[in-house]
């Protein structure tokens, strides 16, 4: 409680809640923007981040990630083109909804759902963090390095690709962590005599490459693309009997979508497409799903925002990013210089409490945001492609050579986009190989350490009940499903017989 | 390409870079025992590079029924921005920080099929040195000299 008193206390900063409220509009701007969402947006706001005090810092990513996904509702049922994957979901109901010229209902009842999703959530955040941070407390670097093995290993389930190549992607990413001076030892490793790498392949242009650059070039290919604007009325709050509607639904979405945030590595797109279609399992009117029933939109905007404050759970808590933008924030995290986990509580006791007054009042800025302003902000979604996305490369390259000052990130960065959309091409996701990256130092420090406690001896990493619990969790990630399906042949071959 | 290939070719890469990168890991000094904190600075990569030819070949094995999934050819936009992409890594290395980011902007903006002159000088040329001025203002970002930066710096 006193946290909390200390987070509304520190919104008497003028410049905070200045902050708070830009960073909510940049957000909302980035989320209805075509092919920017709030991880392209998160990546291009980091090295703004970097000049700031950790707290602030935190505070604009997380502020970017709320609004930016809460957006992408208003582009999805204003020109049926998701701002962000999260609200792809929302198209399905949104867009019919908008057709009949019902747009301002369909934007309230996302409005209404999204603040109250999100509010749950970061009141979730604000219990479960330190409560799981204080679990972390008896964790020794073998729970460590099990808990980040199991981190990785829910790569396998991230988007609709291949396990395989999503797990190929994410074992790049922990390859090129290994990139630079070893700390430990001082023994090069992959640097080629290049100067530059010694410090190792930086957050920053990566991130930057692999979802600007990479977005810029997926961009390239659409530019046929025509968005019509349909027209609207003002939007409006849901009446009661559309609140009766949709409680039941909301309450669901928000618990779903709260839980799919705390899995390491889904984020809000998967906590949408899950809650759309449970809503639409549990809904007496399933049937007008997809023709513009308001149960689709609330499960899904609910969920999505959610996922928000469940994601920051692990990431705060523990180190291990609850979906890609929170990759990304974690990223910000360890570029400051600050380890998540237990003793970032310790070290920095109002971090939580700003945190949770932030996305407050980035919540419920939304609901001023999405009755006032979205009208406005789908004006935005009409801008050509062809001049804001060499003004998005603009700030891209400008992001990736003022971190390190290096001409060398920018190269970085331009590689990576190309790779990046090599990658996006054939099918590997380049969330896994960012998530790897971020994780790669961690886990070969955490295997390690426990390597040397153990005197070379790294069996006995089987021999600690919590590592062994990760660890099988580990591999019920990685087999789970090819388990499952095993039995369930083997069975109804036996039920045949 | 053919389907089979195109699904294949991507993984066949996947392993040869892992590959050369477990490869290269021996070219790593190894420490003295007294220094090491759990393994050789190599055996880590090696690991790594170790996992992911395995997960190539496990890759390889799923496609050996892989269907058509040959991507769509890509347009003649996507290639001139890359054409684009790589002249200005080009010249961000051998000419001038700013002149790079004006060829940039307006180039991609060209190769999409912008032909208004007044945009394209909002692109190629206000719209960088603005940018320019103000991480150098706002963050203190020192731009690398150029013929054009040396006008600014002097």
């Amino acid at each position: 409680m006193g946290d909390i008193l200390s987070g509304l206390l520190a919104l008497g900063d003028p410049k905070l809640l200045l902050l708070i409220v830009a960073t909510t509009l940049a957000g909302t701007v980035i989320g209805v923007l075509p092919g920017l969402n709030a991880t392209t947006g998160a990546a291009l706001m980091l090295p703004f981040t970097l000049t700031m005090d950790p707290i602030s810092a935190t505070v604009v990513l997380a502020t970017i990630y709320g609004s930016a996904t809460f957006a992408g509702a208003i582009t999805a049922i204003l020109i049926n083109t998701p701002g962000t994957s999260a609200s792809a979901t929302t198209c399905l109901d949104g867009y019919p909804l908008a057709l009949r010229g019902e747009a301002g209902r369909a934007l309230g009842v996302a409005t209404i759902a999204s603040t109250f999703g999100g509010l749950v959530s970061i009141g979730f955040l604000f219990v479960a963090a330190p409560l799981m941070a204080r679990l972390a407390y008896d964790f020794g670097p073998p729970e460590y390095f099990a808990l980040t093995l199991f981190g990785l290993s829910m790569l396998a389930t991230i988007g609709g690709g291949s396990a395989v190549r999503n797990l190929i992607a994410g074992a790049f990413g922990v390859l090129l962590a290994t990139v630079g001076v070893d700390l430990l030892t001082g023994v090069e490793r992959y640097t080629f005599g290049t100067h530059a790498l010694y410090d190792g392949i930086g957050f920053v242009p990566v991130m930057i490459g692999i979802f600007g650059i990479a977005e810029l070039l997926r961009q390239s290919t659409q530019l046929d693309q025509e968005r019509h604007l349909v027209a609207m009325s003002a939007v409006k709050l849901p009446g009661w009997a559309d609140i009766r509607r949709i409680r039941t639904t909301v309450l669901r979405s928000t618990g779903i979508g709260t839980f799919i945030g705390v899995l390491p590595a889904e984020g809000a797109t998967i906590a949408s497409m899950i809650s759309y279609n449970e809503a639409r399992r549990w809904s007496p009117n399933r049937d007008n799903f997809g023709n513009g029933e308001i149960e689709g939109i609330a499960a899904s905007e609910a969920a999505n925002n959610a996922a928000i404050g469940g994601s920051l759970v692990p990431t705060l808590a523990l180190g291990i990013p609850g979906s890609p933008t929170a990759a990304i924030i974690l990223a910000g995290l360890l570029t400051q210089g600050l380890q998540p986990g237990p003793m970032l509580f310790a070290e920095q006791g109002e971090f939580l409490g700003v945190i949770f007054a932030a996305l407050l009042v980035a919540n419920l800025l939304f609901i001023a945001v999405g009755l006032g302003g979205a009208p406005i902000f789908a004006r935005i979604t009409t801008i050509p492609v062809r001049i804001l996305w060499p003004l998005v490369f603009l700030f891209s390259i400008v992001g990736a050579y003022a971190i390190r000052q290096s001409q060398v990130d920018v190269i970085i960065a331009l590689a990576f986009g190309v790779i990046g959309h090599l990658m996006i091409r054939h099918g590997f996701s380049v969330v896994s190989l960012a998530i790897g990256l971020v994780l790669g130092a961690m886990v070969e420090q955490r295997l390690g350490q426990s390597v040397a406690m153990f005197r070379g001896e790294w069996w006995m990493l089987f021999t600690r009940p919590i590592a062994l619990t990760f660890f099988a969790l580990t591999l019920l990630a990685l087999f789970g499903a090819q388990a499952t399906h095993l039995i369930r042949k083997i069975t109804r071959k036996e039920i045949a017989s | 390409m053919g389907t089979r290939l195109s699904t294949i070719l991507p993984l066949i890469a996947c392993a040869l870079i892992a590959g050369l990168a477990y490869g290269w890991s021996y070219t790593f000094k190894d420490v003295p025992p007294m220094l090491i904190r759990g393994f050789q600075p190599g055996a880590f990569p090696r690991l790594v590079a170790g996992i992911i030819i395995a997960l190539s070949l496990l890759g390889l094995w799923h496609a050996r029924h892989a269907g058509d999934d040959r991507p769509d050819a890509l347009p003649r936009e996507f290639h001139l921005s890359v054409l684009m992409l790589g002249l200005f890594g080009g010249l961000v290395l051998l000419g001038d920080f700013l002149f790079a980011l004006m060829i940039g902007c307006a180039g991609l903006a060209w190769c999409w099929g912008e032909r208004r002159l007044p945009v394209l000088l909002a692109l190629g040329l206000v719209a960088p040195v603005v940018v320019v001025l103000f991480f150098d203002a706002a963050f203190q970002v020192r731009f690398p000299r150029g013929f054009l930066i040396n006008l600014y710096y002097g």
